[in-house]
Parts: structure tokens; sequence; C-alpha cells
């Protein structure tokens, strides 16, 4: 089966390092929405629990995403495999909460919808397709954010193995511990080679032996 | 007497071009109004894919051209050949070239009221609310149009009714003056494509603003509804003018809420600005946050249509960037201070890869690899590189001496001054 990450090309045409800043780019916009839902606490609108974990999920996530977009640049490697984790983590809470307000939103919509027609006597027809239609787009957007995070993690593959990264060989203390534990997680995805475990350096002699050749 | 233009001309001198380098004519502007020039530069270009935008461009003209019935025939006809000519004019074309993408997209949004209503899809009133409660958790545009006050309308009309209409030529004029030569024609591209794209999108997907939530409710909406100011009918009347309410009244986009167009052209702006200015990033997001905050303030736009313009914008930014867009040379002051131009990024190219090596090496971004002297190394050079551009890059330079060993040694073009 051919592996989901992408190797060099996010979307099978853009240089991975192009597709990692634009993915990056939409998480810092994405996670400006932390402000605007913050500032609704100062305007006194009644906010949920659930809301308002979301909303400070994002403002505190907004600089973490833009100093990953600092490092995603200029490509080096440790921040970069952190942040992809970072991405991963973030992208399962996005769909805990988006299934949790989707059941929350859709409830209350039939509820409106019921009462209105009630009052107006006119059934509207659009509704039942709109409503396919967004819960067909919020697939797609659930979708997108999966590949989104499986590209990252390919990027981040990508600047390990060009920078000679192991579990074992990080410089200074926190930097040390941090490496292990990121690259101890799933050994043979972050080392060359990794379909055949132990051949890696063989076939890549292979491979530039052809090109020579 | 001393006349104030020779003073102006003086001070604009000693200020832009003191460090011109003398035989550079790179930033010159072309003033040849000799149309065989323009022929003969057509002939001699090398055609590619990204010339496809020009049949889409005529494309979507004939179809305004066809639909529009305000103007009678004989204006439009007298209209479109002036603008064949100025296209065709070297003087007036090195202006109204790059321009035509942002033509295509003024004449398509005014063309949109005479789109017939049976032609068009079914606009959509739940979607859009739908999709920013449940992705963001809540009513973000309800929560802040919800308080009203007069300090805050105008700091909400500022960004949106003001700056919105004056930024273009603004960035225009700083890009011109302060960016590499060149850059200028890719800014008025990119920001015309990104327009054109977006009222694409509203025109295939028709979807209605909050304004219309806070009027008709969740009820299904028709092409016959009329547009509304919105919040902005507040500031017509602090400002006791007619500014707003009668413009957005007789809008030809009413029901294009996604994706947002003050949205995409403000993050646009600020990515070519930023690219001119990296030190002022912050504070050039700063004015999208601004503007952000005051489309939803006003009620013209949901949370997710914000995201959507500048998801687009960035997109065709970075497809920009990494393909056409001059690198920036930090120590030059002004346009005049460059002798010569680097474009774009080399991205690697799929067959063309040797080993993972040369790969990785390859995978450099523009904006941290400026200057290097690797890159004038005569092996790297491709001369396909430079085709991609425009019909407006001088073809003459290069076509005697195609062959020559001569078109390995510049990474520049010293014509280049061909462009704006």
């Amino acid at each position: 089966m051919p592996s989901l990450v992408p190797k060099q090309y996010f979307l099978g045409f853009i240089p991975l390092a192009a597709g990692a800043e634009l993915i990056t780019v939409f998480g810092v916009v994405n996670k400006a929405s932390g402000i605007y839902g913050t500032l609704s606490i100062f305007t006194g609108h009644p906010i949920t629990v659930a809301q308002l974990v979301l909303n400070i999920i994002s403002l505190l996530l907004l600089p973490v995403f833009l100093y990953a977009l600092h490092n995603v640049r200029r490509q080096n490697a440790l921040p970069v495999v952190a942040f992809s984790y970072i991405y991963f983590l973030d992208m399962l809470a996005n769909l805990a909460f988006t299934i949790y307000f989707s059941v929350a939103w859709f409830r209350v919509f039939n509820v409106t919808l019921a009462t209105e027609a009630s009052k107006d006597n006119t059934p509207s027809i659009d509704t039942a397709s709109e409503r396919g239609l967004s819960i067909t787009i919020i697939v797609l957007v659930l979708l997108c954010k999966v590949y989104f995070s499986l590209a990252l993690f390919g990027y981040a593959r990508l600047l390990v193995r060009k920078a000679g990264m192991r579990a074992d060989n990080g410089e200074g203390k926190f930097t040390r511990r941090l490496q292990y534990f990121m690259l101890t997680i799933a050994p043979s995805f972050w080392r060359r080679g990794s379909r055949r475990a132990g051949k890696g350096r063989m076939v890549n002699t292979l491979e530039e032996g052809n090109g020579t050749y | 007497m001393l006349l104030p233009t020779t003073y102006l001309r003086r001070k604009f001198r000693t200020v832009f071009m003191s460090d011109v380098t003398p035989s550079s004519t790179l930033a010159r502007l072309d003033r040849s109004w000799d149309i065989k020039k323009t022929v003969r530069r057509v002939r001699l270009h090398k055609w590619n894919a990204y010339d496809l935008q020009y049949l889409l461009d005529f494309t979507i003209a004939c179809f305004a051209f066809f639909v529009i019935t305000e103007p009678g025939v004989l204006v439009k006809l007298v209209i479109a050949t002036l603008f064949a000519l100025a296209l065709l004019i070297p003087i007036t074309s090195q202006f109204f070239f790059p321009f035509v993408p942002i033509g295509t997209w003024l004449i398509l949004f005014y063309s949109c009221r005479f789109i017939p209503a049976d032609w068009r899809p079914p606009i959509s009133v739940t979607v859009l609310p739908s999709l920013e409660t449940i992705l963001y958790g809540g009513n973000l545009s309800n929560v802040l149009a919800a308080h009203n006050n007069a300090f805050l309308d105008i700091l909400a009309w500022i960004p949106y009714g003001l700056i919105h209409f004056g930024a273009p030529f603004v960035c225009s004029a700083i890009i011109f003056l302060f960016a590499a030569p060149g850059t200028l024609p890719v800014f008025a591209k990119s920001f015309g494509y990104m327009n054109l794209i977006g009222v694409s999108i509203q025109l295939l997907f028709p979807a209605s603003a909050p304004w219309y939530e806070n009027m008709y409710g969740l009820a299904p909406a028709t092409y016959d509804i009329r547009g509304s100011p919105g919040g902005l009918a507040r500031v017509d009347l602090i400002l006791g003018l007619d500014l707003y309410t009668s413009s957005f009244t007789a809008s030809p986009m009413v029901f294009g809420a996604f994706p947002s167009l003050h949205s995409g052209c403000a993050v646009i702006e600020v990515l070519f600005l930023a690219h001119v200015f990296p030190r002022l990033t912050p504070f050039f997001f700063g004015y999208i946050l601004w503007i952000w905050w005051s489309t939803m303030y006003l009620t013209h736009h949901y949370f997710i249509d914000l995201i959507g313009g500048a998801v687009l914008s960035a997109t065709v930014f970075y497809i920009v960037s990494r393909n056409f867009l001059p690198v920036m040379q930090m120590d030059k002051s002004s346009r005049w201070s460059y002798d010569y131009v680097e474009m774009g990024v080399r991205a690697p190219t799929k067959g063309a890869r040797l080993s993972k090596e040369f790969y990785a090496e390859d995978e450099e971004w523009a904006i941290s690899s400026s200057v290097e002297s690797g890159n004038a190394s005569p092996t790297e050079t491709q001369v396909s590189e430079w085709e991609i551009e425009t019909l407006a890059e001088n073809d003459e330079y290069k076509s005697p001496v195609e062959n020559n060993a001569n078109n390995k040694l510049p990474k520049y073009n010293e014509k280049y001054s061909e462009k704006v």
C-alpha cells in the first residue's frame, strides 16, 4: 500500500517546503479566530464552556504557529518535528470540537426551522440541500486538515533526514531529551529507507548508482 | 526663477536616484510608440502553460461583452478597441498589460447585474453561519456586531470604507518606488487574478451576508433582493452623507459573501508590502486584524469568508513568489539602485532530479536565499526560467544570442527596463 504521507511533493506537484509553509500560514489565519472569540468575553456575550476552551486554545496556539512559521521557512528540523506533533494533536482536538459543535448546531437549527415554519407556513425547500452542503464542506475541511497533518509529518521527515538527525544524537540537555522523545515514537517512520528496515543505506546507493550510469 | 517642478525633480533624484548605476537601464520605462515592437515581442515569445491565462481573460471578457446591455454595442466596441490599442502601443502597454486581470475582474463584477437569475445557482443562506458556528465554536460575526456605538462605527469605517479603496493605489506607488523593478506588474497580476477568482467563486457559490440574516432571518433568498449597506448605514448617518447606502443598495453583487474580497485584498497587499519591508510585518498584520474586525462589525461578512479570502490570497502569493516575484535586495534603497534582478526561486522540477542530496539542496526557500553567488554559475542558468514571465519581457535582447555562450552569463537582463 502506498504511504499516505507525502514524500517530496505536497498534492503531488508542490515542493513540500512550500506546502508546509502554506499549511502553517492557513493555520495561523485560522488561529486568529481565538482573538475575536475572546473579544466576546469583553462584550459580555454569553458563551459556553466549550467555546471558551476552544478560543483559549486558539489564542495560545497563535504565537506557537507564528514561531513555527518562522522555523518552517528556515527549515529547522527539530522545531518542525515538534510542530508536526502539535499540529496533529490540534487536529485531533479540532475534530472533537467540530463533532460537538455540529451536533449542538443542528439540534438548535432544527428547532429554529420548525418554529419558523409553523409561524410563516412557508416551508423552505432549500434547507435540506443546504444542510447537506454544510456537512459536505465540513467533512472536506476535516479531510484537508488530516492531509495537512500528514504533509507536515512528511516535511518534518524530509528535514530530519537532511539534517541526519537520530534519536540519540541531540545536543544540549533539553534538545537531546526532546529529540529522543519525538524520534522514538515511530522510529521506522523517521529513519531513512523505512520500507526495508536495516537495508536503507543499500537502497539509497542503488538509486544513486542508477543516476550515474 | 526656480520652477517648483525643477526643484521637485532634483529633490526626487537626490532621494531616490543617488546610487543609480550609470550603465543600468533596468528601472527605465519604455517610451516607444511603435506597434511593430509589440508584434515582434509576441512573435518571439516562447509559449508555455502559464499563457493559458490570456485565454481565460479573453473568454471572460467576451462573456461580459455579450451579457452587458447597459452601454450599447457601439460604446462597448469603442472601449474594446481602445483597450486593444493600449495593449499594442509599448508606452501604454507596459501599464495596461499587467492591468488585464484587474480589468477583467472589474468588467466581470460590473456584468453581474446583467446575468439573468435563472442562469445562476440557488443562494445559500444557512451554509455560512453553520460553518462559522461549527468550525469556530460560535457566531463570531454576530458577537462582534452586537454592540454598536459611534466611536466603533468610525473605527470600523476607516479600514472598510476608506483604506480598502485607496490601498491598491498607495501599495502600487510604494512597490513601484521601493521594490525591485518588475515587482509592480507581478503585484497587479496577483491582485487581479485573486479578485477574478474571488468573484467567480461568488458567482458560482452565491451566499448571503450577516446583514441578510439580520433583516430576513434564515428565509430563502432570491435574486430580486437588493443589497444593503449593513452597518455602513450608521456611518452615513454620522457623516451626514449618502456614500454607502445608495452604492451598496445598487451593488451588482448582492450575494457575494464568500470569499471576502476585503480580506483578500488586505492580505495580498500586506504580503507584498511585507515582501518589500520585512521589518514592518507585525504592523501590517495588525492592519489585517483591524479590517477583519470591521467587516464583521459592519455585518458584511462571516468569519469563514475572511478565512476564505485570506487563504485565496496566500495561495496566489505563494505561487507567484516562487515563480515570478523579483527578489528584494535589502541593501538597495529604491528601484533605481538595482543593477540586476533575480526572479522567484528555482523550484525543483520533477524529472530533473539527480539524487536526494541534490534535491534537498535545491529546496531552498526564496526569501532566505536572496543573493547567492552560486546562482550566477553558468551551469545552473536556464533561459527557460526567464521566458515564463510575460509578453512585456524584452525578447529581442535574447533572441539573437539565443545559442550563444552569452545567454549563460547574465542572470539579469539589462533591458529588463521594459517592465514597469
